[in-house]
């Protein structure tokens, strides 16, 4: 066994890297890496992807592994999870650590399960006890209670981290690229990806935006949220949605935040029509700085938030969005 | 009125062993549970007369949530 650090890299679907990839290689690089005396190291799974070997080095890897691969081309849970499981076991790293992203909830926990290794998902903290096992604090119980857990003597220890939880730090490094020496072969795969469609937006994906303009089921319509699209982009936010707005058809599922949507973590999050739910707040408790907008005096969400309005929607968010969009143009 | 056979199945059956099992399996160990301890500024703005804001108090609510999340929070 090695005393390597690693982490895998989140790809979006424009073949770029995920932000949560830099923050975790930031807070691996001192709280993990520095302090087992290992090098940290980056894993790229992907085909064409060798290139962000040096994008990775910026923030600190000393080494890269690669697996570049016709198979890894789209996200294949199971080719991603042969393809890292085999790297495992070929390498035998003490520490891999992903981005608690769709991909890495799908296949990071499989992983663990074929190479015999402790997983925790969704860290809010990560660090190394003094005899060196790895330590990580992550919201449970609706985000009402952190757990502090500790590894065993299993290796690799392994963890994925919330996306915004961590600041980047770069720190340049040359890293030696390795050829991971792992083929996928198209027989072993049951499922294959026949087509990939993605949708057009030039909002920030949700789960690692800055800022989130939630609305609830009290805009009332679709037609009505185009009030949470406008403020997100006259913000340069993404838009959410709490599960009572997804249930009634207003938006996509895609949008949902929550205990059974996606959970975020950005420096603002404005909550227009939300009344706070328990299940929602598990989604996003955990942001900086929580708004709320809602005409219900007594909705839970005011217990909860920085700053509010107690009006209706639809008179505040107009000449909110408008005051926005003057400072905005004013620079 | 329907008889069932349940079968004994031990977990030697199912290709486990008794020392992978519940805590002496565990691979991870929860050794502290703590409350989040994030502290809410709890600012909200009323209307004068009740709580919700109407007519010409909209606009000025507005530019004070403004203010607080320029000035103060400094998020926009």
């Amino acid at each position: 066994m090695s005393n390597e650090v690693w982490v895998v890299s989140d790809m979006k679907l424009d073949g770029s890297v995920r932000k949560v990839t830099f923050e975790a290689l930031s807070e691996a690089k001192s709280k993990v890496a520095g302090k087992l005396g290992g090098p940290l190291c980056g894993v790229l799974l992907g085909s064409g992807v060798s290139g962000f070997a040096e994008e990775l080095g910026k923030y600190g890897a000393e080494k890269v592994y690669v697996v570049d691969d016709e198979q890894l081309k789209d996200f294949n849970t199971e080719a991603y999870t042969i393809a890292l499981s085999e790297l495992i076991k070929k390498h035998e790293p003490a520490v891999v650590i992903a981005g608690n992203t769709v991909f890495g909830q799908d296949y990071f926990p499989r992983v663990a399960a074929r190479v015999g290794a402790g997983v925790t998902m969704d860290a809010i903290e990560i660090g190394m006890t003094d005899d060196n096992k790895l330590q990580i604090e992550r919201y449970s119980h609706s985000s009402k209670a952190i757990p502090t857990q500790v590894f065993h003597d299993h290796h690799p220890m392994m963890t994925t981290v919330r996306p915004n939880s961590f600041k980047v730090v770069e720190d340049q490094k040359t890293p030696e690229v390795v050829d991971g020496g792992v083929e996928i072969n198209a027989a072993d795969l049951k499922i294959k990806t026949i087509e990939l469609k993605t949708k057009e937006s030039d909002r920030p994906e949700l789960t690692e935006a800055e800022r989130v303009v939630t609305g609830g089921r009290g805009l009332g319509s679709e037609e009505n949220f185009k009030h949470i699209y406008e403020l997100a982009d006259v913000l340069g936010a993404a838009a959410g949605a709490t599960r009572a707005a997804v249930d009634a058809g207003y938006c996509p599922y895609d949008m949902q935040v929550g205990q059974t949507g996606k959970a975020v973590s950005p420096n603002l999050y404005i909550a227009i029509a939300v009344s706070g739910a328990v299940q929602h707040f598990a989604g996003m408790g955990s942001s900086k700085i929580i708004v709320a907008i809602n005409k219900d005096p007594e909705a839970p969400i005011f217990e909860k938030c920085d700053y509010g309005i107690v009006g209706d929607l639809f008179d505040v968010i107009p000449p909110f969005t408008e005051k926005v969009k003057s400072i905005v143009s004013e620079g | 009125m329907t008889t069932v056979t349940l079968s004994d199945i031990n977990v030697g059956d199912l290709g486990l062993s008794e020392a992978g099992l519940g805590k002496e399996g565990a691979r991870v160990k929860t050794v502290k549970l703590q409350v989040p301890q994030i502290e809410r500024k709890l600012k909200i703005i009323k209307g004068s007369d009740e709580p919700m804001v109407k007519g010409a108090e909209v606009e000025k609510s507005a530019e004070e949530l403004i203010a607080l999340l320029r000035d103060e929070a400094k998020v926009i």
